[in-house]
């Protein structure tokens, strides 16, 4: 069946990740035939993405190879894959970039609940030609079903429970889809709370209480052909554990509406046509007490028009338009936030104002920290494909147009630059990839893929100066940044047969004016905090990702997987905060209607640290789950970290003060119609 | 062509060796060869630690200049309206006060260094010095005198004009409002005021009297906007000049000894310490001391006295200095405790009060010594920030800067003559969990220069 919102790009190679289990190897399909694709695509299998929907994105992600955990707490979690994260990989929520602030900043959560979803995939690797300059490091895109892909006569009726021991879980969705061979609904709902966990002692302050609502509804005018909406409203509110126990705490709220429309074409020119048009309303407060010390509010347009064209001189694909607009604001005042701060009626002669404090070079504001921007990304590109005798060849090409235009009214006007700070910025990157898959056996292939992909500063990176308290930093603004361009060489070697598959990955990114976080070597002079500054250096990515999965008879399969990165700067300084090596062992039993399955993680300490960044120390957990199906009931059993063993997430901004969760006991139940 | 299974077995050895190419550690600590960040690097340092501004008037113009000490430049000149007769710091440090006495005015500098208490975080400023239009007015600005956070300047007023003696009473906060709080005397007299608290002590002559100097002490407390007189104290003090405030009471000089107001059981109470036979037909003029410390030093004509607060006696400070040398000019510096002296040959001595003011050692600073005239003093300052002090050279058109730890000197040159200056800026010691009182340091400084024409030390 045709998938009308697949956005995978035209250099990808379905894989499974170590979740997928064997008979389920060939990804659900894209128009294309993505078996042959170059660029590694991961997904979580349905039992996997059971598990996964109470937990944040990047803890659900975190087992696959080459994914890990950007957590900030409980509530937070965005994905890192092979080692970069933030403005490098991009989150889709149906083909739509999910508009939240999680990319900003560590404490951000990201608008992606996976309570509702269909399917989760993860594209590693530079996936920019596609899904622009925000892609250079990966893409995870959920999808939930709201707008439906084909239409169905049958009713469903999917209830989730689950409770857990530890933070005192108590979680629960729903989702019923009803139609006909024209109209498909989708109503759905969550809800999740948690109290603070434990690690040992009681983590203060991580708490958290989730909501969701979405609705969908689709109409299909001939096989193939449809047009849906959808409505959703996620609401997240979290606790962010920090050093000195403040109760801070963040409460994002987004309202997600989404229009989209497809079908095939028979044109000689042209095969398929699919369009999208979305708008997400975000704000989210940051609390402390009763204090509303910050507001973010992020309004978005996303609109993208793409068409599948036949064969032209041997090569088919696809041509896509996209446009999208981001308007940021917010307001950061420890007396309290009433809304978007407005100076524009105070006097200002254009002139750096004399507030700031400022030595050697440095200028530390501390009025709202950022202008009110408005990005708008504008993008043409090309991806194609061609056979050729041993597997086929792939082309892709994108030219991009980012301006950004900032506001200086909601800074004081002696914490604003000169006003020339304050003009539009236009930057102009593109992408280019080549690639080629080469069947060796029936069994083997080969994919190697050679891409150069380009990105543009965000404007947070570029004009915010103040404080993070939540990550306990300062964070100086660099006006100056420029256009970053990875080189990157990826090579796939899959085997799969009738009884295993084996995987291996290796890849080499070579970045020109790669955007870091550099800490500085001072401290804030306000609250003596770590201070950063988002600068440009050449930088290298090495690493690899293996799995092997085995079925040893009809009831009994193993898995094995292992990962590691290595980022450092020209200089030979390690990147921060760059997951270690991580080996995993698996297995699953199968009798009758029972099911257990056990678990072994070692995760690597991390040595290779950055300036002033502490090292971690490895860890191993232990996790077992046991369960039974009866009919459309199920249920499972499970204990997570069965030997309490403490642990780090080196990626994560909060290791010291959020570690892992203790040995923790869960029962989950399903009840499918 | 390979079997399947072979390629998995070499496929084990190409994952062992991108292991290696990515370097992926484990736990042992042979991964420390591969350390290659930056063990070196400094994270503590501090931005706020900076080494202030000084304010400097002009010795025959009517300019003063703000010089940074973290850039070594001069940030901005300013045209006053007279020559400056002395400059002051104010309590916190922001502001110098630039009397000029003749005139009957007070302009005051913003130093552009402060520190505001947000709440969460004590917030740092370093912004460009500027003249304020504010101006202060009135007869005769002369004693300048500093304690808890408080700032009061005495305007002596004029007997012969029938302009009575008044006091304006500062913060840094009044300073900036243009607000001081001021207490209008009975008449004119060349008197002083120490702030104690809510209260004020303030000088007293009787209008009979045929000397300027007052006779006794009168206590006064602010209420609001205002003064409410408390009591006179009956033990006189004749000739009364020079004070001092300090934890431990204020003393005032009299032509007989000492008077100390200290409170006592919540009561203020007034003790003459006499002055001891060894004294001979001296007394003492002016003080110099520490607030926390109940030892002060005492200048009767040149020589160095200990007056202790608590025992309330007077006794001789004795120190080696050459015969032929005469001690000029005084400074108390805050941030070592030190008594600064400097003699007429141009050295500087100092003495550290945390050992009972012993003399602790000398360094020539100036090479000439402009011939004293009445209160035409050199200016002397030091910083609250480090344990440095800074002697105008009038006739080198420089500051001397003595490191006070070492007692070496370096030299800033200026663009002008230098009259008077001081020290401006904010220590960043206070810490971030402190109850955010930034005047402690300030307090210490009880910087008395007798910049008045009717020196009668």
């Amino acid at each position: 069946m045709f998938r009308l919102l697949c956005l995978a790009p035209v250099i990808c190679f379905p894989l499974a990740g170590h979740a997928l289990e064997l008979e389920q190897v060939v990804v659900t399909g894209d128009a294309q035939a993505r078996t042959d694709t170059a660029q590694p695509v991961l997904m979580l299998d349905p039992e996997a993405l059971e598990q996964a929907r109470q937990q944040t994105l990047g803890e659900a992600l975190s087992n696959l190879p080459g994914v890990s955990n950007a957590s900030f707490g409980p509530g937070v979690g965005r994905p890192m894959i092979r080692g970069q994260g933030a403005s490098r990989v991009k989150l889709l929520v149906n083909g739509q970039d999910s508009s939240d602030v999680s990319a900003m900043s560590a404490d951000h959560a990201p608008m992606t609940d996976l309570a509702a979803a269909d399917n989760v995939e993860v594209i590693q690797g530079p996936a920019a030609l596609r899904y622009g300059g925000g892609a250079i490091g990966g893409v995870v895109k959920v999808e939930n079903g709201r707008i439906a892909q084909s239409a169905s006569p049958q009713q469903s009726l999917r209830l989730n429970s689950r409770l857990s021991s530890g933070d005192q879980g108590r979680d629960a969705a729903a989702r019923f889809n009803a139609g006909n061979e024209q109209w498909q609904l989708q109503l759905d709902g969550m809800r999740r709370r948690h109290d603070d966990y434990h690690a040992g002692e009681r983590v203060e302050n991580s708490d958290t209480d989730s909501h969701e609502l979405g609705a969908g509804l689709t109409y299909f005018w001939a096989p193939g052909r449809y047009i849906g909406v959808s409505l959703a409203e996620t609401r997240y509110d979290y606790g962010v554990p920090n050093e000195d126990d403040e109760p801070a705490r963040v409460r994002p709220l987004q309202q997600d509406y989404q229009l989209q429309a497809g079908g095939w074409l028979n044109s000689n020119w042209l095969s398929e046509w699919q369009w999208q048009l979305s708008h997400q309303d975000y704000r989210h407060d940051e609390v402390n007490g009763s204090e509303i010390e910050g507001l973010f509010l992020k309004r978005s347009w996303q609109s993208q028009i793409e068409v599948g064209h036949q064969p032209l001189l041997g090569w088919e694909g696809h041509i896509g338009v996209q446009f999208s607009q981001q308007a940021l604001e917010l307001c950061h005042d420890h007396s309290g936030c009433r809304g978007i701060p407005d100076y524009g009626n105070e006097p200002w002669d254009g002139r750096q104002g004399d507030d700031f404090f400022s030595r050697y070079g440095l200028d530390f504001g501390h009025s709202t920290p950022m202008p009110t921007t408005v990005k708008r990304d504008i993008a043409l590109y090309w991806v194609a494909q061609r056979p050729w005798q041993h597997g086929q060849f792939e082309l892709g090409l994108r030219q991009e147009q980012r301006r950004i235009d900032a506001d200086e009214d909601p800074i004081a006007p002696g914490y604003r630059r000169e006003r020339d700070y304050y003009q539009q910025r236009e930057f102009n990157p593109h992408a280019l990839s080549a690639a080629a898959t080469w069947r060796l056996t029936p069994q083997q292939r080969v994919a190697i893929t050679l891409a150069r992909s380009q990105r543009a500063p965000d404007a947070e990176e570029m004009l915010w100066n103040g404080d993070h308290h939540a990550t306990f930093s300062f964070q100086l603004d660099n006006g100056e940044l420029e256009v970053e361009t990875a080189h990157s060489l990826d090579f796939n070697w899959l085997y799969h047969s009738d009884r295993q598959q084996l995987r291996l990955a290796l890849y080499w990114y070579e970045y020109q004016d790669y955007i870091y976080n550099r800490r500085l070597s001072v401290e804030d002079p306000f609250h003596g905090n770590a201070v950063y500054r988002h600068v440009q250096e050449d930088a290298r990515f090495r690493g690899f990702e293996a799995s092997w999965q085995g079925q040893l008879n009809s009831t009994l399969q193993l898995h094995a997987s292992a990962d590691g990165v290595r980022a450092q700067l020209r200089s030979g300084n390690n990147l921060p905060r760059i997951p270690p090596a991580t080996v995993r062992f698996g297995l699953k039993w199968q009798p009758a209607n029972w099911q257990l399955s056990s678990e072994l993680e070692h995760t690597f300490a991390q040595r290779h640290v950055a300036v002033a960044e502490d090292e971690s120390d490895g860890f191993t957990q232990l996790n077992l789950h046991i369960g039974q199906q009866f009919g459309d009931f199920n249920y499972r059993f499970g204990v997570k970290n069965l030997t309490d063993s403490r642990g780090e997430l080196h990626s994560s901004y909060l290791k010291e003060f959020a570690p892992l969760p203790g040995r923790q006991w869960s029962l989950a139940l399903q009840l499918e119609l | 062509m390979p079997t399947a299974f072979s390629r998995s077995a070499t496929w084990l050895a190409v994952l062992l060796a991108s292991a290696a190419l990515t370097g992926c550690g484990g736990s042992s600590s042979s991964s420390d060869d591969d350390h290659d960040h930056d063990h070196g690097h400094d994270v503590d340092q501090s931005l706020t630690d900076l080494p202030g501004r000084l304010v400097i008037s002009a010795a025959d113009q009517s300019q003063a200049l703000v010089y940074d000490l973290d850039s070594n430049r001069v940030l901005d000149t300013f045209q006053l309206e007279n020559t400056a007769s002395a400059v002051y710091a104010s309590p916190q440090g922001r502001y110098a006060l630039l009397p000029q006495r003749d005139q009957g005015k007070v302009q005051v500098i913003d130093g552009g260094l402060y520190i505001e208490d947000h709440g969460d975080h004590l917030h740092p400023y370093a912004k460009a010095p500027q003249l304020l239009s504010t101006v202060f007015e009135g007869t005769k600005p002369t004693h300048i005198t500093r304690h808890d956070g408080q700032m009061a300047v005495f305007f002596d007023g004029d007997g012969e004009g029938g302009v009575n003696a008044s006091v304006q009473l500062f913060t840094d906060a009044s300073i900036a409002s243009g607000q001081p709080l001021t207490l209008t005397l009975e008449n004119a007299m060349h008197g002083t005021a120490e702030p104690m608290h809510d209260h004020l002590l303030v000088s007293w002559r009787a209008p009979e009297a045929s000397s300027s100097l007052p006779q006794q002490v009168e206590l006064y407390h602010a209420h609001g906007d205002h003064f409410d007189f408390e009591t006179r104290f009956d033990t006189q003090c004749p000739d009364l000049h020079g004070s001092l405030a300090t934890e431990y009471g204020a003393v005032f000089g009299c032509s007989d000894g000492v008077l100390l107001v200290h409170k006592h059981d919540g009561e203020f109470e007034a003790h003459k310490i006499t002055n001891p036979a060894a004294m001979g037909e001296n007394r003492i003029g002016s003080f110099y001391g520490d607030d926390d410390d109940e030892r002060v030093v005492g200048i009767a004509s040149g020589a160095l006295w200990l007056v202790n607060l608590e025992q309330r006696s007077i006794s001789p400070l004795d120190w080696s200095g050459a015969a032929e040398t005469e001690l000029v000019s005084y400074h108390f510096s805050a941030e070592g405790d030190h008594l600064l002296a400097l003699d007429s040959n141009g050295a500087l001595h100092r003495f550290d009060g945390d050992a009972n003011f012993a003399y602790h050692g000398s360094v020539s600073v100036l090479n000439e010594v402009p011939t004293s005239t009445g209160h035409a003093r050199i200016s002397i300052a030091s910083s609250a920030e480090q344990a440095v002090a800074y002697v105008a050279d009038t006739l080198a058109n420089a500051v001397k800067v003595v490191a006070l730890d070492t007692m070496t000197v370096s030299n800033i040159e200026l663009p002008l003559a230098p009259g008077k200056l001081a020290w401006v800026g904010f220590d960043d010691d206070h810490d971030h969990d402190d109850d955010h009182d930034h005047d402690d340091d300030h307090d210490h400084d009880h910087d008395h220069d007798d910049d008045h024409s009717d020196d009668e030390d």
